[in-house]
């Protein structure tokens, strides 16, 4: 039995979005994959990977109280007692390189240390080069890292398409980590009750942290008081390791991006996502059929969330127009505004990305161009028209100029 | 424990002095990085190769070397260091000095050159914090009058690690042993002062002997480079080492400067016999009765006549040269008192914050960790952050207790700081 291990020490919605690299190594025969993460996530991930060996490693700081050197010390022996033929470090992070220092370097992809030195696989020396031109960014960050594998597993195998429960339930995320990436709720309120006309009053979940309590208290008082009579208040109730089960019986999630976003596509719970400010769905969109997004797509879009906006965030106003609400709620036809695009998830050869069906994306032939230059560095064959120029653009001289490291 | 980043020069005399820095400076419990330039130096020679215009490959060879300064600030940056010592041509431009003064990363230069014919320091030295040199009056005056305060006389040294007596086989001593010796380059005051000795039992080692065919029978190994470890071995085999400091005026065999050049510490640290021409500031680093002075080519022939057949005075001689090479003039000691100058002239030099050991250790990793420090040639007071800053310098896959202790600090740095 061969033993390959997944470092990934990223949050919930990076544990979900290394799907489809998990399994594709665990589809490699006598194979035996091995996840390393934060504590706090383990029982979740091995709800989500139940093949997968769990290894739990304190990486994450919200108990503010350091790790203990010696607990740390056996994790890293245990880590290392494995032998892994490979070992994948999926994060950026001065911890994660930290961590790869563990390794042989020639087993390890991804992010590594190599004898105090920090280098990138090849791959993700190239695609990262997308995240710096993010307005026409082609590549799903699950495809991102599923391609350190040279041969993952087909798409359309790694979430099951979104389907209905037919509970009657619908889900309300009401905020991410990042706040400009998510609706006040008086904006959320409008497409609450776009919903819930649309759905003929279903029951309405809210979920989110303890914080994240006088939200949805605010959100209760914008609704109608028959919608505001259907909401639930399930914030703070639910230990990350019940996540699944609480999502598993909603017909809809309505959420902004989030790890409970991917938990969903993980889960095939339909997904209707707000993509706005810093985030943007052809990078982080949810993975598999049958989802909708609807992304905000200025000329400054998609913004640096650490900066203040100069536009006392304009793109919010794009989600409270009468157009889409009155679509969701079930018009046929309504005006859409210009700067919002209505999406579909789709997949193709290369993985997940976004087909625009409502609105018209301002870099779309740059963002295909690239997807196609990535699909034949890839070795596959992608259908569409982009600018050629752009594809021109992922490479760089150091590419060209220097023998091909070692991945 | 202070950190200090070494920054070496590409090439040149000062080269070997800065590896001895960095030693001495490891020896006095410092946390040492070195910048080593010379790893650069190929790719810089290739320039040359190009047969361009004056112009253009001035502008090539400017670019290249901005280049290599930035990655001395990686480097620095990388490191934290408490100070950057840089030797005489260390590749860091003026805008990085400033850009690391702007930091208040504190820099030193040892300026192991002579300020009469490298007068560039003119430009240099201000933006240095300290400014060691090797020469007194006038250059002291000479620096106040642009401002440089920060002035340290650090006369160069040896390391008796390096330079001490070797048993050598007689196939060596066959070799390198000569009656009469010089190790050095071809000066012209050094060509006119051998042709004085031709027809002796004398062998002449170094490189930049061409253009005086005369001693070519006396030129060994064609005028190859030597390698310190067979100076070494030179210094150790010959009867007599001759050493005259160099002048680029033919007219002046000995030329009476006042700075003592590295070899006179090295052959006295040796326990090799040697005759060195009379220097403005050599008695105040050696009693005459521990080194034979000449201050004449005359004279230096006089002396070397004299004893070359005195085995047991010129023995007498070395060892007690030796002695006060050990005591008073060795690396370790000049870079003590380089940093005993910067705790003097520069607030809170060496000053860090705190980083604390974690609080409960087993007794099972508290014996790891002193075995990690005992390894690393840190003393059992180093702090949790000198051990960490010495691991980041190891050059092999760590163990699971150097990972943790590392990652245990990357944690503190991300969610403490």
């Amino acid at each position: 039995m061969r033993h390959v291990l997944v470092v990934q020490l990223a949050r919930l919605g990076d544990l979900a979005q290394s799907k489809r690299l998990i399994l594709s190594l665990a589809a490699e025969p006598e194979t035996t994959v091995h996840l390393c993460l934060d504590v706090s996530l383990a029982a979740l991930a091995g709800a989500i990977y139940p093949p997968a060996v769990i290894h739990g490693i304190a990486c994450h700081g919200a108990s503010g109280t350091p790790p203990s050197l010696d607990l740390l010390a056996r994790q890293c022996a245990e880590l290392a007692a494995l032998r892994c033929e490979r070992v994948y470090f999926l994060n950026a992070s001065p911890l994660s390189y930290t961590l790869s220092s563990l390794f042989a370097p020639e087993t390890v992809r991804g992010y590594v240390r190599d004898r105090g030195q920090d280098r990138r696989d090849p791959w993700i020396r190239l695609a990262s080069r997308l995240l710096r031109r993010r307005q026409a960014t082609p590549l799903n960050l699950v495809d991102f890292w599923a391609w350190l594998h040279p041969s993952p597993i087909a798409p359309e195998l790694v979430n099951p398409p979104a389907r209905s429960a037919g509970s009657g339930r619908v889900g309300v995320v009401l905020a991410g980590r990042e706040a400009r990436r998510s609706l006040p709720p008086e904006i959320l309120a409008g497409m609450v009750q776009a919903v819930f006309r649309a759905r003929g009053g279903p029951r309405l979940v809210c979920l989110g942290s303890r914080e994240q309590r006088p939200l949805a208290r605010r959100l209760a008082r914008l609704l109608p008081p028959k919608t505001a009579e259907r909401l639930e208040d399930a914030t703070g109730a639910t230990a990350l390791g019940d996540l699944p089960e609480a999502l598993l019986g909603l017909d809809l999630l309505l959420t902004p991006d989030t790890g409970l976003l991917h938990l969903a596509a993980h889960l095939g719970v339909p997904v209707l996502a707000f993509f706005l400010a810093s985030a943007r769905c052809f990078e982080t969109g949810p993975y598999g059929l049958g989802h909708r997004v609807w992304q905000a797509d200025l000329p400054c879009s998609p913004c640096l969330e650490s900066a203040p906006c100069p536009k006392d965030i304009a793109c919010l106003a794009l989600f409270a127009h009468k157009g889409p609400l009155a679509l969701l709620a079930g018009a046929f036809e309504a005006e859409w505004p210009r700067d919002l695009l209505g999406c579909v998830s789709a997949l193709d050869a290369l993985g997940a990305t976004c087909a625009v069906v409502d609105g018209r994306e301002r870099r779309a032939r740059e963002r295909l161009g690239l997807r196609l230059a990535l699909g034949e560095h890839l070795g596959l064959s992608l259908e569409g028209e982009g600018s050629r120029q752009a594809a021109g653009s992922l490479y760089e001289e150091t590419d060209w100029m220097l023998p091909a490291e070692k991945g | 424990m202070l950190r200090v980043l070494v920054v070496l020069p590409l090439y040149g005399g000062s080269l070997p002095v800065g590896r001895y820095a960095a030693q001495g400076l490891r020896e006095a419990g410092c946390l040492v990085d070195i910048f080593e330039a010379p790893a650069f130096h190929s790719a810089f020679t290739a320039l040359d190769g190009l047969r361009l215009g004056a112009e253009r490959r001035e502008a090539l060879r400017s670019g290249f070397l901005q280049n290599v300064s930035q990655a001395v600030m990686a480097k620095a940056d990388a490191f934290s260091p408490d100070l950057v010592l840089c030797l005489a041509q260390a590749p860091l431009s003026l805008m990085d000095l400033k850009r690391l003064r702007a930091a208040k990363v504190p820099t030193a230069m040892w300026f192991v050159e002579d300020f009469r014919l490298f007068t560039y320091w003119r430009a240099f030295a201000p933006w240095y914090d300290i400014f060691a040199v090797i020469q007194k009056e006038p250059f002291f005056a000479e620096l106040a009058a642009i401002g440089v305060n920060n002035v340290l006389y650090l006369p160069l040294a040896a390391d008796p690690s390096f330079h001490r007596p070797l048993r050598l086989t007689a196939g060596e001593k066959k070799e390198f042993g000569s009656t009469l010796s010089f190790m050095g380059a071809g000066y012209p005051n050094r060509k006119r002062a051998f042709l004085e000795l031709i027809g002796r039992d004398f062998k002449i080692w170094g490189t930049q002997w061409e253009g005086e065919p005369r001693l070519d029978p006396l030129v060994q190994r064609r005028g190859e480079r030597i390698s310190p470890e067979d100076s070494v071995r030179i210094f150790n085999s010959s009867a007599i080492n001759l050493n005259l400091h160099s002048s680029v005026r033919e007219g002046e065999a000995v030329s009476g400067g006042d700075f003592v050049n590295p070899r006179t510490f090295e052959l006295a640290a040796c326990g090799a016999f040697q005759l060195v021409d009379q220097r403005l500031l050599l008695d105040e680093l050696f009693r005459p009765d521990e080194l034979v002075r000449f201050d004449s080519l005359a004279g230096m022939i006089r002396a070397a006549d004299y004893y070359k057949d005195r085995p047991d005075e010129r023995r007498r001689m070395a060892a007690k040269a030796r002695k006060r090479v050990l005591a008073e003039h060795t690396y370790v000691l000049r870079m003590e008192a380089l940093l005993a100058f910067a705790a003097e002239r520069l607030p809170s030099f060496g000053v860090r914050p705190p980083c604390a050991w974690p609080e409960r250790m087993p007794e099972e990793m508290r014996l790891a960790v002193a075995r990690l420090l005992e390894e690393l040639r840190l003393p059992a007071t180093a702090g949790f952050d000198d051990l960490t800053a010495a691991l980041r310098l190891k050059n092999s896959p760590l163990t699971e207790v150097e990972t943790a202790l590392l990652f245990l600090e990357e944690w503190k740095k991300q969610y403490l700081r």
